[in-house]
């Protein structure tokens, strides 16, 4: 995905904005919304994982020649492991997904709202609950991740835009960089100098296409800020998964590219909803 | 040099006060009644000062509730108004205030309180509101027969003031809210009321000297208040024209009989029934002794000046209001008295003209409602047109018409609707102008009985056809063949719509407005759908007083209203081009002057008239015609914007602002709305600025 790409739909978009014809169907003849907001992830996937396993289904894992139980899926996606002040790996748990996400919108035709939307994500990858069971973990993967998306809005209702009602589809591409500033360790405790090593494709980008749906309710303010409240969402991602790679297999072990990409795009999907909150300013 | 002018201002003011009282003196040029002389205080008073005013007074209501009293009471009688139907200083006024002079030539106290005015309304009515000011409608004018009448109706609105009926009303309301916009339903007086007020009245009447047998009348005039100011006769004089055939059969066989009840059920009325009032009057008429027998104390000729004033208002009224055939009845009730009158004539013309158009829309059925409720004469007329098809009654609209042009040959208005009524025809479906027969049914009929007894067959003769025979001569030519053809079957009634323009259907004038009708329709259906283009408004913009009400929990609330006007205000100073809006706002105390009240008036009306038009496809064929002209002159803009604003609160539900706009093109007829403005919140500042951005973005 061609990374320009942002840059050339703010130089089509930001013209529009200077243009003053026929803006006056608009509240207070506003046809530009620029917005901040917050998105955060709760994770209402239960944490806990089953005990009780012995009167489960097995499955013997041929590569790696032990049984797992397929019911420890249930704490999916929720830890990770990082590396404490003593320069031990650790596990640790994740309550929330944080994103921050910028917003620039032109109004047209009354009620739609075309747009670019950007967000920016520090994610730490996760790992199988089950997996706990493993003594010796490599620190997992944390990456930068942004999303820059075209947005295509409409404002329900017959209310005046830009107010209330929201209603947005978004497609574009989300990017998974490596944290290379971050320090990794082996499943022996040692660090990586070569991150090469621990991941073979650091600097480049794990690239999805993603595609969203986001539901805004804007309270008025003042004449020109709202408060935002609402909900964002991954409705889709798209991207070459390697059909070999089992995506549920110990992650904390293994960085290959392959696995770590199966692995990235897969939480990604199951973090279907983020409740979002911010403030927007309409000129 | 000083004294030429005081000469000539003189002359001029004498010219003047001698035009004025010409129109007074003659109906023949009569235009509709406008407010004349200084404004009275009640106009420029501000809103606050009022109520201030009402606080004081309001001694009977609850100190508690003493505000929120004055500020409803205050904000509907501003209501009324600035309704554009109240008249000051006119001839009508006038004749009120001297009979209330006359009541109360010994309480001069009192007298100084009380206000009289007229308001343009065909409803029968009177009403008394709480700072004294008493108002009367042209509708009861137009109705009753003497002075004493009217003294007597007077007498009964002075004595709901005197004993503070309004303030006794609030305080026995079960909420003490009045939750409305409409004084109606504000004087809602309790039936107690309403006897105290009949039993009180005497006093002042009876010390006046005029006659105890005209209240008996006055409870007639009320209970027969729904029927036209007279009931005569509907007869072959009604089109007025002899060689015209209408088929007997068209007619009803008879008109609904009149059904007034006087022991109506009055439990949902404001008022008791009439039998009651009587009854109970009777008794208080025989505690009085040496009763007078004045009817009158001012001259009867200007009673009759008066009531004929507020009859040919009641013309007008009907057509504003889209009662066309009440209109129509009306006028044939005052054409006995007023032959040759061209206000009667021109309104003669423009109900017809409506009829036709409303028909040709498809809104017959919208005129003739309610036809078996129409009692008396007016209903032989609902029946008449109930049976007439569009066709029927487009080509009768031209008749009519044509004769009345043909009376006022220099009517520049009759010509255009004559006009715009052959222009009318030319929508109505399955018509062919072929089709009209070029003589009367009456001479039709004489032609077709000289041919059966002329026995001796004609010589055929080979046809001639000049040379450059022009399009006119052809048909004539043709029409001279058909005189030939008359038929039995042509003269059946059915077909009596044939020979109703029988002067017209070779007219060459009437055949091309019909043909250029014809060919603009052909071409407008042709026409391939075009998006309609960005609307902007150039030039000025006529501003009316905006329209805005707020609603609290289902309930009208003043004090929301009011606040709701403060930001629009806000938002008109900030988003309004300055030098481009003309506002026509009577509540705008400040500048208030006679001239801008009547045109404000003028406007008013217009809106009202457009108001109460069904949907269609012509356009609106204006009451006050010069009256609009001028004052599109005057501006030298047709741009006339109308404002509406509703915002509703409910805790548990939901709560909104609306508001609408539309941009009338005078000229044209012609409107634009903007976007319905629609804001999901509560009544704030910035919200309804942004009412007032939408509404003038056109004109920026």
């Amino acid at each position: 995905m061609n990374k320009n790409i942002p840059f050339i739909l703010l130089c089509i978009l930001i013209p529009f904005a200077h243009q003053v014809n026929s803006q006056y169907d608009y509240f207070h003849g506003q046809k530009n919304v620029f917005s901040f907001h917050i998105n955060a992830n709760p994770r209402f996937t239960p944490m806990l994982h089953n005990d009780d396993a012995s009167t489960y289904d097995q499955d013997y894992d041929y590569d790696y020649g032990y049984y797992y139980n397929n019911n420890y899926q249930s704490g999916y996606g929720t830890y990770y492991i990082k590396n404490n002040e003593d320069g031990q790996t650790e596990v640790k748990k994740q309550n929330f997904n944080i994103q921050l996400n910028m917003f620039y919108g032109r109004l047209f035709k009354k009620r739609v709202l075309l747009g670019i939307d950007m967000n920016y994500q520090s994610h730490n990858m996760t790992f199988l609950h089950q997996d706990l069971a493993i003594s010796n973990f490599k620190t997992t993967p944390l990456f930068h991740v942004v999303d820059a998306q075209l947005s295509f809005g409409l404002f329900l209702g017959k209310q005046l835009s830009p107010n209330k009602l929201l209603l947005q589809i978004q497609a574009g591409p989300k990017m998974y960089f490596l944290n290379t500033s971050k320090e990794y360790r082996d499943s022996s405790g040692e660090p990586y100098e070569d991150l090469d090593k621990y991941m073979k494709t650091e600097n480049k980008p794990f690239t999805y296409f993603r595609l969203n749906v986001n539901y805004t309710h804007r309270i008025l303010l003042t004449e020109r800020i709202s408060l935002d409240l609402g909900f964002t969402s991954n409705f889709g991602l798209f991207g070459p998964i390697s059909p070999y790679s089992i995506i549920s297999i110990d992650p904390g072990v293994r960085t290959d590219v392959e696995s770590v990409k199966n692995r990235l795009g897969y939480e990604t999907f199951r973090n279907i909803f983020y409740l979002s909150a911010g403030i927007s300013y309409a000129f | 040099m000083k004294n030429t002018v005081k000469t000539l201002s003189i002359i001029f003011l004498s010219l003047i006060s001698f035009l004025v009282n010409g129109q007074e003196e003659s109906f023949d040029d009569f235009k509709t009644t406008l407010s004349e002389g200084k404004p009275p205080p009640i106009f420029t008073t501000a809103f606050e000062d009022k109520v201030k005013a009402r606080i004081e007074t309001a001694t009977e209501v609850d100190e508690d509730k003493r505000e929120h009293f004055s500020n409803s009471t205050t904000y509907s009688l501003n209501n009324l108004l600035t309704s554009g139907f109240v008249l000051y200083g006119d001839p009508m006024t006038r004749f009120v205030n001297k009979v209330a002079d006359k009541l109360l030539e010994n309480k001069p106290a009192l007298k100084k309180e009380l206000q009289f005015y007229v308001i343009k309304a065909n409803i029968t009515n009177a009403l008394c509101t709480e700072p004294g000011v008493i108002f009367i409608t042209t509708g009861l004018l137009s109705q009753i027969e003497n002075e004493a009448q009217l003294a007597y109706v007077l007498s009964h609105e002075i004595v709901h003031y005197l004993e503070k009926h309004i303030q006794h009303s609030f305080n026995n309301s079960n909420k003490n809210e009045l939750n409305t916009t409409d004084y109606e339903d504000m004087v809602m007086l309790s039936k107690d009321h309403e006897f105290e007020a009949d039993a009180n009245a005497l006093e002042l009447y009876h010390s006046a000297g005029y006659s105890d047998r005209e209240i008996n009348t006055v409870f007639d005039v009320l209970m027969y208040s729904y029927l036209s100011f007279d009931e005569i006769t509907i007869d072959s004089s009604f089109f007025n024209n002899e060689d015209l055939f209408i088929p007997k059969s068209l007619y009803p066989e008879e008109a609904n009989p009149i059904l007034a009840f006087e022991d109506y059920d009055d439990s949902k009325s404001s008022h008791p029934n009439i039998r009651k009032r009587r009854d109970t009057i009777a008794e208080e008429i025989e505690k009085y002794d040496n009763w007078g027998d004045k009817t009158n104390y001012i001259e009867r000729e200007e009673f009759i000046k008066v009531r004929d004033i507020a009859r040919f208002e009641s013309v007008r009224e009907n057509i504003l209001t889209s009662d066309y055939l009440k209109a129509l009845y009306e006028i044939y009730i005052l054409e006995k008295e007023f032959p040759n009158n061209e206000f009667l004539q021109t309104f003669k013309a423009l109900a017809w003209a409506n009829i036709n158009q409303e028909s040709i829309s498809g809104n017959k059925r919208q005129i003739t409602r309610g036809h078996s409720r129409i009692e008396g004469q007016l209903s032989l007329l609902y029946g008449l047109i109930k049976e007439l098809s569009i066709k029927e009654i487009a080509l009768l609209t031209i008749r009519q018409i044509e004769d009345i042009h043909q009376q006022f040959p220099e009517s520049k208005r009759i010509l255009d609707l004559k006009k715009e009524s052959i222009r009318n025809l030319a929508h109505v479906r399955g018509f062919e102008l072929n089709e009209l027969e070029n003589r009367s049914y009456y001479v039709a009929q004489q032609l077709f009985i000289e041919q059966q007894n002329d026995t001796i067959p004609k010589e055929e003769k080979e046809e001639v056809i000049p040379e450059n025979e022009s399009k006119y001569d052809r048909i004539k030519r043709i029409r001279g063949k058909q005189r030939e053809e008359q038929t039995e079957e042509n003269l059946n009634d059915e077909n009596f719509w044939k020979f109703v323009l029988y002067d017209l259907a070779e007219n060459a004038d009437f055949i091309k407005t019909y043909e250029d009708e014809e060919e603009w329709i052909k071409e407008e259906r042709e026409k391939e759908y075009e998006e309609e283009e960005e609307y902007t408004i150039e030039g000025d913009v006529i501003l009316m007083a905006p329209n805005l009400s707020a609603e609290i929990s289902g309930e009208f609330d003043v004090e929301t209203t009011l606040l709701f006007y403060e930001y629009f205000q806000s938002g008109l100073n900030r988003y309004a081009p300055e030098n481009r809006v003309i506002t026509r706002d009577i509540s705008e105390v400040e500048n208030f002057t006679t001239e801008k009240y009547n045109q404000t008036c003028i406007l008013t009306s217009y809106i009202v008239q457009a108001y109460n038009l069904e949907e269609r496809n012509f356009s609106i064929l204006m009451v006050d015609y010069e009256e609009m002209k001028n004052i599109v002159n005057e501006f030298n803009t047709p741009h006339l914007l109308l404002i509406t604003g509703e915002y509703y609160f409910n805790k548990f539900s939901d709560k909104a602002v609306n508001g609408h706009a539309t941009y009338i093109n005078l000229k044209t007829g012609s409107h634009w709305s903007t976007r319905d403005y629609h804001a999901k919140y509560k009544l704030k500042k910035t919200v309804i600025e942004g009412f007032a951005h939408l509404v003038f973005s056109k004109i920026r």
